[in-house]
């Protein structure tokens, strides 16, 4: 069990909107690693049948597959992107399922924008089912934040992001000695992190797991990934953008599926990273945050 | 001897204008570790900083990617990563001083880019003392579409036929020997990985964010200009991981105290199937390769 200034925490209103899907590319086809066109399908909008706990690959021209129900922020400012965390509640304020609720599963970043450079960027949120059938493109949603400033007890090198203390709460098994422990499924080194690299802020975007070799594919066994998974990177620091920096550890949520764009692929929202490595991951096939939030039950990470 | 198909290229006229410095739009930069500092270096006209200078300066106390020369910019579209400069300028291409009061017919090379908005032209230090913000310089774009006869499949990028050939590559046993100062391991690249699928208009990043690594690898000493390889790296349609694959890049702008940058790279040659290996030299960089400097 782990202590947090949860009790000190600001919980705060953001306001998002759902999204129209997003393709590869502004363009039509995107380019694939091997110069290939492809119509990649998957990001934004309301995905009726991928849930947490689904494969990251094998889905037809699926590209970047975000599961639920892909959320943007409703004004120009930042602070939807910044302030919304894993496990936040969320409710629909907003058309034929207002008063529907469900709860915030990832942060994907990196989201091809019509008409620039910058990347978008999504908030993931999960519905019942039945909801889900009352929910329209363009349909407002309102999350309840409550992230921004978590701090473990004991563990000052401990940086959190993007993660509501009660799902972190669940997440950790523990502090032994001057170490959280945190089950995931994997550890991954830190060559195979790709797009999102050097991104700042911390906060927003996520971090892709490169799928595009395909011999560290198999090697790495990323086929085994499912949406929702935790894994922890290896010689990664998520503290103030993104990077290399050896010893550091850094733990993500698998937010989307893989990617055919070269240097692209699974991408992982950051939820805890320590540069001195008081992290310790553990490893665990089952660490998935669908079961932490009641999106599963155990042995149901599916397919 | 290195045949090409250079007679085949097409060669046509980019257009860019001098751009301000710029620096973060709301003030501050947050480096790796938490700190607010002024970015210097990017944008403008640098008097005192030119390709072939060493790409660390001080970082610590301001300057952070530095870029050689002069900046230019595409302007004909709103995106400048979608501009005829930026996706067909070749370093080493020819420029010249097309619009400017003072400097009008100054005659320049072009040396690289730095995405999403900046390329760079080298000039004489008396041309560069006539040029204003604003001025427009134009380049004879050529490049795009070069083949090394026997090598297809190697990709080129942002490369001229001039550096290609300057560029003392020997051929041995059905491969490509490239002079290059370091080579540098795959897991080191960062900022600008992934990024467009398109490789042309965009650098990535060496990290210099991770100190123990800067010193043991001595980037330190790279050069802005210089010539490097990055192991397990294809930038053939983008830039990403690929096992086995071998990019050699141009290094255009300096170091960083932003996590996951560091000094950008221009993919000049890039293969996945093994037709490229290196030979290290320390002069492998472009400001001699294309005279514009005769020592470093």
């Amino acid at each position: 069990m782990i202590k947090t200034n949860k009790d000190k925490m600001i919980v705060t209103q953001i306001l998002g909107e759902i999204v129209h899907p997003v393709l590869g590319t502004d363009l039509g086809y995107m380019t694939t690693w091997n110069g290939k066109s492809k119509l990649g399908i998957g990001m934004g909008s309301i995905k009726y049948n991928v849930k947490i706990g689904d494969p990251c690959f094998g889905w037809a021209q699926g590209e970047n597959v975000e599961p639920g129900v892909a959320i943007d922020r409703a004004t120009e400012s930042q602070a939807f992107r910044m302030l919304a965390s894993l496990g936040n509640s969320a409710a629909v304020v907003s058309g034929e399922a207002k008063g529907a609720t469900g709860v915030v599963i990832g942060k994907h970043g990196n989201v091809p924008q019509p008409g620039g450079h910058a990347a978008g960027h999504h908030v993931l949120v999960a519905f019942e089912e039945s909801d889900m059938e009352k929910l329209s493109i363009g349909t407002k949603v309102a999350v309840k934040a409550r992230g921004v400033g978590l701090r473990i007890e004991g563990l000052e090198d401990v940086k959190t992001l993007s993660i509501d203390p009660e799902l972190l709460e669940r997440i950790c098994v523990g502090v032994d000695g001057r170490e959280l422990v945190v089950p995931v499924v994997m550890e991954l080194p830190a060559y195979i992190m790709g797009q999102g690299g050097g991104g700042s802020p911390a906060e927003t975007s996520s971090f892709a797991i490169q799928t595009s070799s395909p011999i560290d594919v198999e090697e790495l066994k990323l086929r085994r990934l499912r949406l929702g998974d935790l894994v922890a990177c290896r010689d990664i620091l998520s503290a103030w953008g993104r990077g290399y920096y050896r010893g550091a550890v850094t733990v993500g949520v698998v937010c989307s599926g893989s990617s055919d764009i070269a240097g692209h692929g699974i991408e992982v929202t950051c939820i805890l990273t320590s540069a001195s490595g008081q992290i310790r991951p553990r490893l665990d096939t089952e660490a998935n945050i669908g079961y932490h939030l009641g999106l599963l039950r155990p042995g149901m990470r599916r397919g | 001897m290195m045949k090409t198909n250079k007679d085949k290229l097409v060669k046509i006229a980019v257009l860019g204008e001098i751009i301000h410095p710029g620096t973060t739009s709301a003030g501050y930069s947050v480096t790796w570790n938490g700190k607010a500092k002024v970015l210097v270096g990017g944008g403008g006209l640098k008097y005192n900083l030119r390709t072939g200078d060493p790409c660390y300066g001080f970082p610590g106390i301001g300057d952070d990617h530095v870029e050689p020369g002069v900046i230019i910019q595409g302007k004909e579209r709103p995106d400048p990563t979608a501009t005829g400069l930026a996706n067909l300028a070749c370093i080493g291409n020819e420029a010249v001083v097309v619009a400017s009061e003072m400097g009008k017919g100054a005659r320049g090379v072009y040396t690289g880019r730095h995405a999403p908005a900046k390329d760079f032209i080298w000039f004489n230090d008396e041309d560069i003392a006539k040029l204003v913000i604003g001025d427009k310089v134009q380049v004879k774009a050529w490049g795009v579409g070069l083949e090394i006869e026997g090598f297809e499949d190697v990709k080129t990028n942002k490369l001229s036929p001039i550096l290609l050939e300057n560029m003392q590559i020997e051929i041995k046993e059905g491969r490509l020997v490239v002079p290059v100062v370091a080579e540098i391991p795959g897991h080191l690249m960062g900022s600008g990985i992934g990024g467009p699928a398109v490789t042309e208009p965009t650098d990535y990043d060496i990290q210099t964010t991770c100190p123990g690594v800067v010193e043991e690898m001595g980037l330190k000493n790279l050069r802005l200009g210089d010539i490097v390889a990055l192991k397990d790296q294809a930038c053939i349609y983008g830039r990403g991981r690929y096992r086995g694959a071998l990019t050699i890049g141009v290094i255009v702008h300096g170091f960083s105290d932003l996590a996951g940058h560091g000094p950008g790279v221009d993919p000049i040659l890039s293969s996945i199937d093994g037709k490229i290996q290196t030979r290290i030299d320390k002069n492998a960089n472009i400001a001699l390769y294309l005279g514009l400097r005769q020592k470093l």
